[in-house]
């Protein structure tokens, strides 16, 4: 490859995907307020009180897949659990065992995070984003250990899932999943 | 594949606007996964073997009222295991086989599970006794295929049914001819 087929790649002259109809956004809208307000009823009432929370930002990004991207293999059952399981376990880990500064963790858990996701056919980005927070999250986070994997990752996309169970599937144009494993 | 026309990126935006969800998928990667499935499609068509070109056109049959003795001398004149039952429209009605005539006979059929549970009650053959049509001991309906049908398809009925061979018949289910296992290992041997 020379350099002009190398600068060629970067065009990127392809068209970009169609808007897709009002009804679908508004069904995608549906499902990320109700799976992220799930998360956040049961954060505020239950888990907070006890220095816990369910409101942590890869979870939203599930959500934009999950309620908005419905028949992607990253929206499916299998992806969403495993990649953030996964990535938060190795988040944790890194953690604990890398006796680096935060930055390089952080770097290390994402890379691999993504590596295991990729070999596991896990593959969810927003995982990549739970391994971060695992190694940058801060005090509140470093106390959890490795129960960050359960609360409050197993939790929140226990909820994310349940709830993509049942609203996707009131469309019409909809079916979710797609598969389970 | 000449039923297969070639399709362009304008049919896919068409297509992904139809489906009215976001699909993560790129139209070049779209493109590229099409074309790909067409090749193996078209290689697995080329690789086909219709059952028109394997199969016995010059078939010997029975009537389903022809006496069973019949069915016999045929069975061992012709030197075949078994022969299509068809009536006078030259439709399939059943099969009629050596272990049929052997169960007329007597003869325990013993490798079926059927036949297992008939042994163990007692029952050596349902259909024992010397005299009769080839309807009251042929195998209907019978299993058959089309002549458009893959070889292999064939093959793997065969080895399901656990049987030798099967009658071709067509859209009106008339017998046209019949294929056996050594057919199909023929055309596998010089493929």
């Amino acid at each position: 490859m020379n350099f002009q087929e190398y600068f060629s790649k970067m065009r990127g002259d392809a068209e970009g995907p169609p808007r897709v109809p009002f009804k679908e956004v508004l069904w995608s809208g549906l499902g990320a307020l109700l799976g992220i307000g799930m998360c956040g009823w049961v954060s505020s009432y239950y888990l907070e009180p006890r220095a816990l929370t369910l409101m942590i930002g890869s979870l939203g990004a599930s959500a934009v897949l999950v309620y908005g991207v419905v028949a992607s293999p990253f929206s499916q059952p299998r992806n969403v659990m495993g990649g953030h399981v996964i990535s938060a376990f190795i988040g944790v880990v890194c953690h604990k065992w890398l006796g680096l500064d935060v930055w390089l963790v952080g770097t290390i858990a994402v890379s691999f995070s993504v590596m295991a996701m990729l070999l596991t056919r896990t593959v969810h980005p927003p995982g990549g984003a739970t391994a971060l927070t695992a190694v940058i999250g801060g005090k509140t986070v470093y106390d959890l250990g490795f129960f960050f994997v359960v609360v409050p990752i197993a939790l929140g996309v226990s909820i994310l899932l349940v709830v993509g169970l049942i609203v996707n599937n009131l469309s019409g144009k909809r079916r979710y999943p797609a598969y389970w494993f | 594949m000449s039923d297969v026309c070639e399709i362009i990126a304008d049919d896919l935006r068409k297509a992904r606007r139809e489906l009215e969800t976001y699909i993560d998928v790129t139209e070049e990667d779209l493109m590229k996964i099409y074309s790909l499935a067409l090749k193996f499609a078209q290689e697995r068509r080329s690789q086909q073997v219709p059952i028109a070109d394997v199969m016995t056109t010059d078939v010997v049959s029975v009537r389903p009222d022809a006496d069973i003795h019949e069915a016999a001398s045929l069975l061992s004149e012709k030197g075949v295991g078994g022969l299509p039952v068809i009536n006078d429209e030259n439709e399939v009605v059943g099969v009629i086989t050596e272990a049929d005539v052997l169960c007329m006979l007597g003869v325990e059929r013993t490798h079926g599970f059927k036949d297992l549970i008939r042994h163990v009650l007692g029952e050596s053959c349902l259909k024992q006794q010397k005299e009769g049509k080839v309807r009251d001991f042929m195998t209907s309906p019978a299993v058959v295929v089309r002549p458009d049908q893959d070889a292999l398809e064939a093959a793997r009925l065969l080895e399901k049914k656990r049987i030798k061979r099967l009658p071709v018949v067509d859209e009106r289910n008339r017998l046209v001819g019949v294929v056996t296992r050594a057919d199909i290992v023929k055309v596998m041997a010089n493929r």
